[in-house]
């Protein structure tokens, strides 16, 4: 009991030193998000994760602040794109509507693959690297610089799942993302990437490598 | 003067006929008699439903019809004639729905994407795909019928369990008596819910350490009282950290204190049921309350101390 009360006094005296406090709204929005990024790449039940991302938006709202509403779209896309799933647009389409954000309008540029038009200035800077790749067209490139991320597990998946998405595919990528989901638990995402190596393998005629992979997603499910 | 006379009969029969061509031709040219005339040809496997004149319909609009069938060694052939004024409805990527309403006849329905695309070159041979109102409305209904037929059953099984004696309704009835002959012989409904006597002293042990932990933080809330009035109003004040994190544990105290006089009324538990579980409920929502409390405790606490990273939100 002594160790509590000394503890919290510690905190007492800590806070006297703090600048000025978060608002609650963010604190609450951001570990909303974050539980539902966990939830969606894990396999959550839909329930439960659209639960979360519903009351994330619920506390940015409070707030009326549509960058930050953009970005939890936006976030919301990012991860459909690191499950290689298609990616549902129109809620931030909407807010872009009503107050653009050039941040914000340059990821959703970049997450639907418009090279042309994306600003690599205004792009986070754990995906410049890539987005060179990008423009190059090399797949060899694009494989280094998605193996580079390895500080960021969720930035290098939602990367392969670009390069995927615009024929930049190799073993390696496919690899590092499976690698990667599994190293971090996100069963679905997990699931999602070893179903598309499964697939590069058959395609590219590798019957025995493609049922390995298949027999390691049965296992799992 | 009879020449003159013949002369205008026959000029009248003339211009008449003249006149009479002319309207009859206006009206053929309306009507697109004139206008060139596409044909294109679609293939089936079976031409059920298929007659010669049908209608070409495309966006609920008349652009041609069936003109005539042909069977081949491959299927069925068919071809439809549309005027040159509708065929830039038909794309290389237009699809030909058979499209069979439950009331009124059968269409071919025409749906194209996009009407910037190339022509239907008419050497390609399209499908036609079978759209059948009467067999959707089937399937729909199948899965309420079997639902319905489940329910049937669960109905007559127990109707069934509800007539035995061995049935499980009788099980869960004798259970209940069971229950209820155990529960009146417990000392009180404390008791009863955790099992054993020892449980019950536990909780009395909690009690008592929510008593000790009260009294530390009475000490908590005069100390930081004595700090509020010798610090700067900046972080002091009253907007400051610490009256922030005061009121909290004021808060919490408060919390801690009902879940205190809660326990108490729970040793106190005699034969009055009704009661009881009164306490019970009570001290289960003080508990949520008191978790919640702490919970805003930490999220305030995370706010305030400066070695964590801010939370923000931000592009993944």
């Amino acid at each position: 009991m002594k160790k509590i009360v000394c503890l919290l006094f510690l905190f007492l005296l800590l806070g006297g030193c703090s600048s000025k406090p978060t608002p609650g709204w963010i604190v609450a929005g951001n570990q909303q998000l974050e539980a539902f990024k966990q939830q969606f790449l894990t396999g959550g039940q839909p329930v439960v994760t659209e639960r979360h991302f519903r009351k994330a938006v619920e506390e940015i709202k409070k707030s009326g602040d549509l960058d930050l509403l953009g970005k939890a779209w936006l976030t919301r896309m990012a991860l459909e794109v690191a499950v290689l799933r298609e990616m549902g647009e129109e809620d931030y389409l909407k807010v872009a509507a009503a107050q653009p954000v050039p941040a914000n309008r340059n990821f959703f540029l970049f997450l639907k693959g418009q090279k042309g038009s994306v600003d690599r200035s205004l792009l986070p800077a754990q995906y410049r690297p890539f987005f060179d790749a990008l423009l190059s067209g090399n797949p060899v490139k694009a494989e280094q610089t998605i193996t580079a991320m390895e500080d960021d597990p969720l930035s290098r998946l939602i990367a392969a799942g670009i390069a995927v998405r615009f024929n930049l595919e190799t073993e390696a990528i496919l690899k590092a993302a499976v690698e990667t989901a599994s190293r971090n638990g996100w069963k679905r995402a997990l699931l999602a990437w070893l179903e598309r190596l499964r697939s590069f393998h058959e395609a590219a005629g590798d019957g025995a490598r493609a049922d390995a992979v298949r027999l390691r997603i049965d296992l799992m499910k | 003067m009879i020449q003159k006379v013949e002369f205008k009969v026959g000029l009248f029969i003339i211009i008449a006929t003249l006149l009479i061509m002319a309207s009859i031709g206006y009206v053929a040219y309306k009507k697109g008699v004139f206008s060139k005339v596409y044909t294109y040809t679609l293939s089936s496997n079976t031409a059920e439903n298929l007659t010669e004149g049908m209608p070409v319909v495309f966006w609920g609009f008349n652009i041609g019809q069936v003109s005539s069938m042909e069977l081949t060694a491959k299927g069925v052939l068919i071809h439809i004639k549309i005027p040159e004024r509708n065929n830039r409805v038909i794309r290389a990527n237009s699809k030909f729905v058979l499209d069979k309403p439950l009331l009124g006849t059968s269409r071919i329905i025409v749906t194209t994407d996009n009407l910037n695309d190339p022509p239907l070159s008419p050497k390609v041979f399209p499908e036609i795909t079978v759209s059948n109102d009467i067999n959707e409305l089937i399937k729909k209904v199948q899965p309420i019928a079997e639902k319905l037929d489940s329910i049937g059953a669960s109905v007559a099984t127990l109707t069934a369990n509800l007539a035995d004696p061995q049935g499980e309704v009788t099980r869960i009835l004798k259970n209940v008596e069971t229950v209820t002959a155990h529960f009146s012989k417990k000392e009180s409904l404390l008791e009863m819910a955790v099992g054993t006597k020892d449980s019950v002293n536990s909780i009395q042990d909690i009690l008592s350490n929510v008593r000790d932990m009260t009294v530390h933080m009475d000490g908590i809330l005069k100390r930081v009282d004595t700090l509020a009035g010798k610090s700067d109003e900046e972080i002091y004040g009253r907007d400051g950290v610490f009256p922030l994190v005061r009121n909290i544990l004021r808060d919490l105290l408060a919390k801690l204190a009902k879940i205190d006089i809660t326990l108490d009324n729970l040793n106190k538990i005699s034969g009055e049921t009704a009661d009881s579980t009164k306490d019970l409920k009570l001290l289960r929502n003080n508990l949520d309350e008191t978790v919640t409390a702490i919970g805003h405790l930490v999220d305030q606490l995370d706010r305030i101390i400066p070695f964590q990273d801010k939370p923000e939100i931000k592009l993944p």
